[in-house]
């Protein structure tokens, strides 16, 4: 077992290579029970702790280690030494990645993982305890409440290896399961060391200048990340969570704001005033049919007219121009023109109200509604009336109720606040949901569902 | 996130001083008029609103 508990690194010692007479230094001598020759390569294993024995030949790792053994730095307020190098693979694949055993005098080992330039910093429950409660089945794990699903299962086989370690590394090839909650990732491996229990790992994501700067290497020498790792976290899900309660804050302030503006400008009711439509036929039918039907389509001519003055006290406000009349499977149109006594501009709209309704096919229908909603905006200050024009399919309609409020809710103003504020927040979230669908693609296991190319 | 919250006040702002000024966006399709408004409605048979001012 590694040396733990101490107050610093154990005084490093040498022996002679049983094969080559290399001089090996040990980094932890007392806590190392196997050791690799990097002259001959071969595998040597402590005997009673002390007889050094060539067990067989090591695989000769493929490259050089990015941080050479024995490499001292300060990770995440602990001491670490790099005391071996393992190259590893996924039995049965191609896909191969390397670690780093760090050594730390107080609690032991822990490790540096890297795929595709995408590192984990690993450890085992020496450094968290929870990990004991950690438990899982093959689609989802949980650990310290958090829940972890399924991204990988494999087997590795160790195809390189350097330095020096506590454990039998090449005859260890765990099943392992890898369940991910970025930025963390939880291994299970069952079956190490010849046990058939389980033991759980817990890696977090680390960015590469994070360790370039713990063990003072140049960034430059690192490998470039390819894709997207299992543990990476979407940089737009780190601010995410920031980003919703700043925008749920923000629509609140919206609401807030809003209701302070009525209450400031409440609602007033300038106009509200029933009247009655005119007209003339201007080419009456001396039939039969036009002299008992009134409603007989035709041509009319309606009489304009005007309503009472009203004032609008506040320096500018919305208007809301309501008008109704009864029509029954009819139209009815008009041009509305809000004229501002004083100044004589206008505003003028044409609007529309129709209503339908019959019986057909066993079902009553109706369509179309005998009201209608004008919203005239930044109306300035002053005493203003309305000049009407209505127009109809037939003379049915005789009376036309017009109401103008103004200070009226702008619901269109509330909702476009809204809408903005929610874009940054949307915009995150699809970015986070396409980084997902990317990493998801590295793994049998993806909730997404696969397109069969 | 600076630019963020940047975005935000800009938006609250505009919100204030549009509501407050009764200005909103999608209007009825309104023809405005400040100076004079001249005939050219097809159902008042040519009345100008020159015509009702009291």
């Amino acid at each position: 077992m590694a040396s733990v508990k101490l107050s610093a690194f154990p005084e490093p010692e040498t022996f002679d290579c049983p094969h080559c007479h290399e001089l090996i230094k040990l980094h932890d001598p007392d806590g190392s029970d196997f050791c690799v020759c990097r002259q001959c390569n071969s595998y040597i294993r402590f005997i009673n702790n002390t007889f050094p024995k060539v067990q067989k030949q090591a695989p000769k790792a493929q490259n050089q280690p990015l941080i050479p053994i024995g490499t001292e730095g300060i990770f995440r307020e602990h001491k670490f030494k790099v005391i071996a190098y393992f190259e590893r693979k996924e039995k049965g694949t191609k896909y191969c990645w390397q670690e780093f055993l760090l050594y730390n005098f107080e609690k032991g080992y822990a490790t540096l993982a890297v795929f595709d330039g995408h590192w984990n910093f690993v450890i085992d429950k020496g450094w968290e305890p929870t990990l004991r409660s950690a438990y899982s089945d093959s689609g989802s794990a949980s650990c310290d409440g958090v829940d972890y699903r399924v991204f990988n299962k494999y087997t590795p086989v160790t195809i390189g290896v350097a330095g020096e370690f506590d454990w039998d590394v090449l005859e260890d090839s765990p099943k392992t399961n890898e369940y991910i909650a970025p930025p963390y990732i939880l291994y299970r491996e069952t079956g190490s060391a010849g046990t058939k229990y389980s033991q759980y790992y817990l890696g977090e994501y680390i960015e590469a200048d994070e360790i370039a700067q713990a063990f003072n290497i140049d960034i430059k020498n690192f490998p470039e990340k390819i894709g997207i790792g299992a543990s990476q976290l979407s940089p737009f899900a780190e601010k995410f969570t920031a980003v919703i309660k700043v925008a749920i804050l923000s629509i609140l302030a919206v609401i807030g704001l809003h209701m302070l503006i009525k209450t400031m400008r409440p609602e007033r009711i300038l106009l509200n005033s029933n009247f009655d439509i005119q007209f003339v036929d201007s080419h009456p039918r001396h039939d039969s049919i036009s002299a008992f039907s009134p409603t007989t389509p035709s041509s009319y001519d309606f009489k304009p007219f005007v309503t009472s003055s009203f004032e609008q006290p506040d320096e500018n406000a919305a208007l809301d121009i309501k008008i109704s009349s009864y029509v029954d499977n009819n139209w009815l149109e008009t041009s509305i023109i809000l004229v501002n006594e004083k100044t004589n501009a206008t505003w003028e709209i044409t609007k529309g109200i129709e209503y339908y309704h019959g019986y057909e096919d066993g079902e009553y229908w109706t369509e179309g509604s005998i009201n209608a909603d004008i919203t005239l905006t930044e109306i300035p200050k002053g005493k203003y009336h309305l000049n009407i024009y209505p127009a109809s399919g037939n003379a049915d309609s005789k009376a036309m109720l017009i109401s103008v409020v103004s200070n009226i809710t702008l619901f269109k103003n509330i909702f476009l606040a809204i809408a903005l504020i929610c874009l940054y927040p949307i915009y995150c979230w699809l970015r986070i949901s396409n980084f997902e669908r990317k990493r998801w693609m590295n793994s049998d296991y993806s909730p997404y569902e696969v397109s069969e190319q | 996130m600076k630019a963020f919250i940047t975005f935000i006040l800009i938006v609250i702002g505009g919100f204030c001083y549009a509501t407050w000024n009764g200005i909103t966006f999608w209007e009825d399709s309104v023809e405005r008029n400040t100076e004079y408004h001249s005939t050219g409605h097809s159902h008042g048979g040519g009345y100008g609103s020159r015509f009702y001012h009291k």
